[in-house]
């Protein structure tokens, strides 16, 4: 029997495409120009607005070149919106330190229209109530202002530590080579930073392709995002056009809670979950360590309730057209010779076989690092 | 639909207690411990509210009237992250207080789990810290990790009122019936190429159904100062019950309020304590594990000497308030009534619990707290 994954896989390094080499904006494009096809749609959708494309997205976009998909998704306010929610998750800014109605909202359309760098949304989001009510006092809050906007590990930088505990304290001192005198001071100072603007390529860069920047890379894009932190845009683009990001693709990612949550929703009903049901469901499968077992059981309560019930047999038309489909939409594959024969057969068993169909390949491995 | 089965059924209906250990040896030789339990008070707690206060302790100190006291266990301000996991390493180890990654090395749990052959049904951690907790689970050793990671449950995480709220509009889902369950096993073959499950699967579906059959019990509605740690409590001596586990680890988080409220904190401490003894008065009352469990308590470390401007408690003053806390070791095979004074170290008592087990905590650099055992 032939092995999925490896069918997969070879089918994926055989792409001509994959082997295009990492460019930029300026450079013309080399050999056949990328294209998309359902794995790089999913993939991309996924990476940039934390969900699976759409019907009419699919539709619209598989077989089109990628570099206008990228530009189109990333000038929407939903990609910042996913691009906001994953900054406050790596700031631990989740369950009651949520925020919710704040100032923080703002930040997407602006982000959007390029009214507003990043380097400027994060320094909002330090400066934050959530921030100060998540890291409350001098000690806490200085550790991870230096540690997560600037990636400093304080335990080798106790002076700065110190310093900038006196500043949030009201004392002056002359915090990572700027004077400091107050907590807004510390918390400036760090988000301009150069190591702020390198700390964020380095996680940007993990965030998305799942591998690490190099040491050279890492200075060098930290470098230019420091002097023109408008560029982020660009640098996003780049790097979905590098080789490491084809790999990614290739390799495919395990969904986040969030992510999977948001997908399962998608894929089975055709729309996103509220924000509310979002946070219930993330919050819970991120108290697993391994969150496949209930990912199993919401899948199953999702089968079976409005909305995103299962279609029966009769509502599906042909099962082997309809079994091509949702292996291409599910998985971004095709199925094997064995699985369409396997599957089709299934689809076609009782009136609850699109069920068991669907529950089998959601709740699968393959489905759940897409 | 997917065909369920019977609906309503309950722990000992769906076949729980099959999963429970048959009766259990002793792991070493010359020892009578079966099971631990290894609290981590974490949350940054000072020995002067625990044992420097024992009105807001009872429970401690009767378990250290029965057991082994340590006054002075040296800690390292690494963040609680950092200071805890290092409990669960034995290697101090600085990590960021909001990392929210794996430790590259081994943790007890994988130790324990790889060295005795233990399934993941044997081997648990409940927190109630949230997502950043569950990295407690397993490292990224390349000899150890996932596969031989605790199973974890956060309390605040899994059991909260949004998600039962959610579970209950759209109606509990309910195991696949055989007839189901062999159809997609079935399909799942295929999708693996031919190849057979492997005993994960297997284990998923007895942590599925717990969870199941746990949204039923009352962990859910807990709530007030220190929920979240009661939580994580209560779930551990469920856990105990059900599963009879080898070793359970609890690591609790919400004493942090102490920044902003001394009182909060205190009251924290209080409800903990009062839980750390509903859990050891299950494990007295139940023939099974009385005379062969052991517990281990301690806090990742302590708070500052002073208050703040807040009229709370921050960490960070390098005092040896912050430095050095109390801890308990209680069981059979440790000496009764026993006060060690001299220093140690919180991450000796990882290497401890591995002795114990007779598990080799290679890469650990904690010692065995060896003036403990009876």
């Amino acid at each position: 029997m032939a092995d999925p994954l490896r069918h997969r896989m070879s089918s994926r390094v055989l792409d001509p495409v994959m082997s295009t080499p990492a460019r930029t904006n300026d450079d013309p494009p080399a050999g056949p120009i990328p294209a998309l096809d359902d794995r790089w749609l999913r993939s991309l959708s996924t990476d940039l607005v934390g969900r699976p494309p759409y019907a009419a997205e699919r539709e619209r976009w598989l077989g089109k070149p990628r570099a206008p998909y990228v530009a189109a998704l990333l000038a929407t306010e939903e990609a910042w919106r996913h691009w906001l929610d994953e900054q406050l998750y790596y700031f631990m800014l989740i369950d009651s330190f949520r925020p919710v109605g704040t100032s923080l909202d703002e930040l997407p359309p602006l982000l959007a229209k390029r009214a507003m760098t990043p380097r400027d949304a994060l320094h909002r989001i330090a400066l934050s109530t959530s921030f100060e009510a998540r890291n409350p006092g001098a000690d806490t809050f200085v550790t991870v202002v230096m540690e997560q906007l600037c990636g400093i590990e304080v335990q080798k930088s106790k002076r700065e530590l110190e310093i900038g505990k006196a500043a949030y304290d009201g004392d002056g001192g002359l915090f990572l080579g700027s004077r400091a005198t107050n907590q807004s001071d510390v918390v400036r100072i760090a988000a301009t930073h150069q190591d702020a603007a390198r700390h964020l390529a380095e996680r940007e860069f993990e965030r998305l392709t799942r591998s690490t920047l190099s040491k050279r890379e890492r200075a060098r894009t930290g470098k230019r995002l420091h002097r023109a932190p408008r560029e982020f845009v660009e640098v996003l683009t780049e790097w979905l056009a590098s080789d490491a990001y084809a790999q990614r693709v290739a390799l495919g990612a395990p969904l986040s809670n969030r992510n999977w949550v948001r997908a399962i929703y998608v894929d089975l009903g055709g729309a996103l979950p509220s924000d509310d049901a979002t946070e219930a469901l993330r919050s819970a499968l991120d108290g697993l360590g391994d969150p496949v077992p209930l990912r199993s059981a919401i899948v199953r309560m999702l089968l079976d309730g409005e909305g995103t019930r299962a279609p029966r047999s009769g509502d599906i038309g042909d099962p082997g057209a309809w079994v091509d489909t949702t292996f291409s939409r599910l998985l971004g594959r095709a199925p094997t010779a064995d699985e369409r024969a396997a599957f089709v057969g299934a689809a076609s068993t009782g009136a609850d076989g699109p069920e068991i169909v669907l529950y089998t390949l959601v709740t699968s491995e393959e489905y759940q690092t897409s | 639909m997917l065909r369920t089965a019977a609906a309503g059924a309950g722990a000992g209906a769906l076949g729980l207690n099959a999963f429970a250990a048959n009766p259990l040896t002793p792991l070493r030789a010359g020892l009578q411990t079966k099971h631990i339990v290894l609290i981590v008070m974490a949350g940054g707690v000072r020995s002067r509210e625990t044992f420097g206060s024992p009105g807001n302790v009872p429970n401690l100190v009767s378990l250290a009237d029965e057991g082994v006291l340590y006054t002075r266990l040296h800690t390292a301000n690494l963040g609680h992250f950092g200071a805890s996991m290092s409990i669960v390493t034995g290697i101090s180890e600085a990590r960021g207080i909001r990392d929210n990654s794996r430790a590259p090395d081994p943790t007890i749990f994988e130790y324990v789990r790889k060295d005795l052959g233990l399934p993941a049904s044997e081997v648990w951690v409940t927190t109630s810290g949230g997502a950043q907790q569950v990295n407690y689970a397993y490292g990224l050793h390349p000899d150890y990790g996932q596969r031989f990671g605790a199973t974890t449950l956060d309390g605040d995480g899994i059991f909260n009122e949004e998600f039962k709220g959610l579970v209950a509009r759209m109606g509990t889902p309910r195991p696949l019936s055989d007839r189901d369950s062999s159809r997609v096993e079935d399909l799942r073959r295929v999708l693996r190429g031919g190849r057979p499950a492997d005993a994960s699967e297997a284990s998923r579906a007895r942590v599925e159904r717990y969870i199941l059959d746990e949204l039923g019990r009352g962990v859910t509605e807990m709530s007030g100062a220190g929920a979240g740690d009661a939580k994580a409590l209560r779930l551990a001596r469920n856990l105990l019950s059900v599963f009879r586990p080898r070793l359970i680890g609890v690591v609790l988080q919400q004493a942090d309020i102490a920044h902003g409220s001394f009182n909060g904190y205190s009251e924290v401490i209080r409800r903990n304590d009062a839980a750390i003894g509903e859990l050891v008065n299950a494990i007295k009352g139940d023939e099974g594990l009385r005379d062969s469990t052991s517990v281990f308590v301690l806090p990742e470390f302590g708070r500052d000497s002073d208050l703040n401007t807040r009229r709370g408690l921050d960490h960070g003053d390098g005092s040896d308030d912050l430095r050095f806390v109390h801890g308990v070791a209680w069981g059979p095979d440790f000496k009764r009534g026993k006060v060690v004074t001299d220093d140690r170290r919180t991450i000796d008592v990882m290497p401890t619990v591995a002795h114990m087990f007779g598990a080799d905590a290679r890469y650990s650099k904690g010692s065995v707290l060896k003036e403990s055992f009876a």
